[in-house]
């Protein structure tokens, strides 16, 4: 296991060496990481295919598209998110220089899940990279054909030192948590996320962590209940349900409950047809825990539709469960696979308190025609991300922060929020050695002459708006002057 | 567990949504406003028989700051609350996409015995504007102002969802044991690590402020008065008791000769020939952290001062030189008022022998010369930096203050004390129309939807014209 430390010393001489400090430098590997992109195309699909059973068109559109627009924004805005920020000074500070740089915060880890396999390593990734860190990179071995891609490709195109592929399984990341790191980003489930973070804070490391939990779903009965159910069809079935953000379960009023599995029946023979298993759009469950797992859930449910399994394939046909108790197996853990339950409430008060009794989500979905009734469910609960009348989407918006709240995450990413996570936001001010006039009121000895000009320059009692900058500077020039006189 | 009813109790009320509105939220920070307004005398008492501090200190490191941070809070809140919006893609146009600032519910904060108002205050501010329920934990090394803040501060806030608890180590664990929402701790590195680990039991995000030796290269080039006026202000003041004190000097030895002569002056204006008799210098916290400081005094040699008063718990301010980093000044963050110098040969020493160590709260560079101060900003890397001064960059509330590394993690003061204590939601708001467009996402897939996929939520790199 000297290989961890090997590793990771030889990421941090690298980094040391100061060569991912210029943004040309960033810049260059960025662009080696669209190449790669672009030019292994085939080979990144069939690896997903091989590990998701997931059709090319769909992994392009869920793993390969979102990152070449990362891509092309972190390119695009790299030099203004780097910029230092000037931030306002107050009447002491007038002639400083004050501002806020963006800098690496130097070797960081990014540990992968394997149901994204791809787009959940190189997103951050790329973040990690434009803000100027090296990177060790550590894909799930559950999506074993993914991970050894990253591994032979990685190095091909980007600095071999800076940006070190590890694979391996429990024993190689726990001994690669030992290692000392500047920041920790963990995508997968909230018991690793523990140790993950009990790890880091051996070293005071700080850590993101997108987790995970159960994504509540409330279906209003005043809503279009067949785009309702189209949408949350899509978000719930792709990648057979292994999708962090899928809406786990639906809250409504028993009265709809069976238009809505009407719903999402027609729903599903339009995506798939009569016969699901042979559509070349459906994915499989990862591997045969995970099928052993989600075939437990089902025990004693009415099932409404669906409920086939396959072993040898690792298939499990989309399933609705209804009449769900709140107490059963398939509500107390992230299902993560294509089984849909619904659990009936009243109205949408006993919603929210069903939902607030509970840890807090990764995502909540509403649909409703009612814009008010969604901006209550929006203010009385608690979730890392929302959409209303919609189902994953706002993992689309990369001006939107992605990251969980308690049990479900901490931490944020995508877009400038990627930037912002792997950088350190050190303040500066610079002053001048000259013009001691003013710092003479808060050398000792005291008196209460200094008190007073203390409180004038300190405390802020008028509203600077009023008075005017102009205004505000000549009384900064005067009072200092004037300080000068009496203290120097 | 001796506060699993305390706890329990702040989060019913939490789920009862008291603390959310905003006239809530400012009436409580108001209330805070009195506190410290009817019971300046209380505090100015209790921190002068905790440590000796000068009245004056406290006025202006405690007092004050807690009530420009609280003004500026009041001043801004509706604002920070406000649901930010954000950019959309071609896609979302006519959606409604904004990252909302949600409480995190029940937090606590931990905090030291330096500055034990101001410290435990300010994000106390910053946790009531943001919405949470919060529990107080005051150091119980300020045993007077743990004391006044643990019968005094809950008669001005809502007991149901604010509560101080004075605790030792030994409580102090037990309270760590219980799940909050957020931990926001200042202290030593080593009880940061306590904090993180007790937090990764319950996923509890945390920011650490913690500490570290803080670095001060002085440049041959540079007004050598007003530099030594600067430095022995930041070091001595609070008895040198402070997390960003400049808590070593790095120059040659020419500047050193410089230095001397120009401290002594500055020591001498600012405490008179005797500091012993000055009401303007504090005294050591107690006897542990007294006996520490005072054994660092066999590092080198004293040049100036050097006296110690153990009753008092009186060190003097004090200068020493001929310092080896081997030596015990040189491996702890001293901590008081003990000043030493190493000299090196160029900045480029300097810059090598702080990068050399663990990266500090802050790094300080007195020079005359811009290019010197950028070049120790550029190839260092610490929490703050401030140059030709020292301390003055915490009293700017739009500098977010915080550490890297061993020196802590997040960052707070005016704004970032709010975004501390609040969750942003990413929301996005859709409607039932343009289903047909959907269209393109849902299966069967045809990959002739792609192109049109990717236009509509893609972000496309603007290329640069040959011809322009």
């Amino acid at each position: 296991m000297e290989r961890m430390q090997q590793v990771v010393g030889r990421a941090r001489a690298a980094f040391n060496s100061g060569r991912c400090r210029s943004l040309e430098f960033r810049i260059q590997q960025l662009k080696a990481l669209e190449r790669m992109v672009k030019e292994k195309e085939r080979e990144i699909l069939a690896a997903i295919k091989a590990d998701l059973h997931k059709c090319g068109h769909n992994a392009y559109s869920h793993e390969i598209m979102g990152v070449l627009g990362e891509l092309a924004l972190t390119m695009e805005k790299l030099s203004s998110w780097a910029a230092p920020q000037p931030v306002k000074r107050n009447l002491l500070t007038m002639r400083d220089e004050a501002f806020i740089r963006y800098e690496p915060l130097g070797v960081v880890l990014i540990i992968g899940a394997w149901n994204y396999p791809f787009v959940l390593v190189m997103h951050p990734l790329i973040g990690a990279i434009a803000a100027g860190n090296a990177v060790v990179v550590k894909p799930s071995e559950v999506s074993e054909n993914t991970a050894q891609l990253i591994a032979d490709l990685l190095p091909q195109y980007l600095d071999r030192e800076l940006y070190p592929v590890v694979t391996g399984g429990v024993p190689e990341t726990t001994e690669l948590l030992k290692q000392r790191f500047d920041h920790i980003l963990y995508t997968g489930n909230s018991t690793v996320g523990k140790i993950v973070m009990a790890a880091a804070a051996k070293h005071l490391t700080p850590v993101t962590l997108e987790l995970g939990g159960k994504s509540p779903c409330y279906i209003d009965r005043d809503c279009d209940l067949a785009v309702a159910c189209r949408r949350i069809t899509w978000g719930k079935y792709m990648n057979c349900g292994q999708t962090c953000i899928a809406p786990d379960y639906i809250l409504c009023d028993p009265s709809i409950q069976s238009k809505v599995v009407e719903n999402i029946k027609a729903t599903l023979q339009e995506f798939y047809g009569a016969d699901v298993k042979s559509s070349p759009d459906y994915e499989r469950i990862i591997n045969k825990r995970h099928f052993k797992r989600i075939l437990g859930l089902l025990e004693g449910q009415k099932i409404a539709h669906g409920g086939e399994t396959d072993e040898a394939s690792c298939f499990i046909a989309p399933t609705i469960l209804t009449d769900v108790s709140p107490e059963s197996k398939v509500m107390e853990e992230e299902i993560f696979g294509p089984v849909l339950p619904i659990v009936t409430v009243k109205s949408v008060e006993e919603a929210i308190e069903f939902i607030n009794r509970r840890e807090k989500p990764l995502a909540l979905y509403v649909f409703s025609n009612n814009k008010e009734l969604i901006k209550k469910v929006i203010s009385e609960t608690s979730s890392g991300g929302f959409t209303g009348n919609d189902v994953i989407m706002h993992f689309f918006l990369s001006t939107l922060p992605f990251g969980g709240v308690g049990n479900s995450g901490m931490g944020a990413y995508h877009g400038k929020h990627s930037f912002e996570t792997f950088s350190h936001r050190r303040s500066c001010l610079i002053k001048d050695l000259k013009m001691e006039g003013t710092n003479s009121l808060r050398y000792p000895p005291s008196s209460q002459k200094k008190v007073d000009w203390a409180k004038f320059f300190l405390l802020k009692r008028f509203n600077k708006g009023q008075i005017g900058l102009a205004v505000l500077a000549l009384l900064g020039i005067v009072a200092a002057v004037v300080l000068k006189v009496s203290f120097g | 567990n001796p506060y699993a009813g305390l706890v329990n109790h702040l989060r019913t009320t939490w789920l009862s949504r008291r603390t959310w509105p905003m006239e809530y939220r400012v009436a409580q920070l108001e209330a805070l406003g009195r506190f410290l307004e009817e019971k300046e005398d209380e505090i100015l008492e209790a921190t002068t028989l905790d440590m000796g501090k000068p009245r004056f200190e406290t006025q202006l490191s405690e007092i004050f700051v807690c009530r420009s941070e609280l003004n500026h809070t009041l001043n801004n809140l509706s604002t920070w609350m406000k649901d930010e919006h954000v950019k959309k893609n071609w896609a979302m146009q006519l959606d409604s996409a904004f990252i909302r600032k949600d409480p995190y519910g029940v937090v606590l904060i931990i905090g030291p015995w330096n500055y034990p108002i101001n410290l435990l205050l300010v994000p106390l501010i910053g946790a009531i504007a943001a919405g949470n329920c919060v529990i107080v934990k005051p150091s119980e090394v300020s045993k007077n102002v743990e004391r006044l803040m643990a019968e005094t501060l809950p008669k001005y806030l809502d007991k149901d969802c604010f509560a101080v608890v004075a605790a030792g180590v030994e409580g102090t664990t037990r309270l760590l044991e219980n799940k909050f929402d957020y931990i926001f701790y200042t202290g030593s590195p080593s009880v940061g690590r306590v904090v993180m680990t007790a937090a990764a039991k319950h996923l509890t995000p945390v920011t650490l402020e913690l500490g570290g030796k803080n670095p001060c290269y002085v440049s041959d080039s540079c007004h050598v008065q007003n530099t030594a006026r600067r430095l022995a202000w930041g070091r001595f003041f609070n008895a040198g008791q402070t997390c960003i004190a400049p808590d070593y000097v790095l120059c040659s030895l020419e500047m050193q000769e410089k230095l001397m002569p120009a401290l002594r002056e500055a020591i001498a204006e600012f405490y008179g020939p005797n500091p012993q008799e000055s009401s303007s210098f504090a005294r050591i916290i107690g006897d542990r952290h007294f006996q520490r400081v005072r054994a660092l005094l066999s590092s080198g040699r004293v040049a100036i001062g050097g006296q110690t008063d153990t009753g008092t718990h009186y060190i003097a301010p004090t200068v020493l030189v001929d310092v080896q980093q081997d030596d015990p000044v040189m491996k702890e963050e001293i901590f008081g008022p003990v000043l030493p110098i190493l000299t090196v040969k160029s900045m480029d020493d300097a810059i090598a022998f702080i990068n050399a160590r663990e990266r500090p709260l802050a790094i300080y560079v007195f020079s005359s010369c811009k290019q010197v101060v950028n070049q120790v900003l550029e190839r260092t890397s610490s929490g703050g930096f401030c140059g030709n001064d020292t301390l003055m960059h915490f009293t700017l509330t739009s500098l977010p203050f915080g550490g890297i590394g061993q020196s802590g993690l997040g960052n707070y003061h005016g704004r970032f004390t709010f975004d501390t204590f609040s969750h942003p939601r990413a929301t996005l708001l859709r409607g039932n129309g343009r289903e047909a467009f959907n269209k393109l996402r849902y299966p069967p897939y045809e990959p002739r939807r792609l192109p049109l996929l990717r236009s509509a939520t893609q972000t496309r790199r603007h290329q640069t014209c040959a011809i322009l």
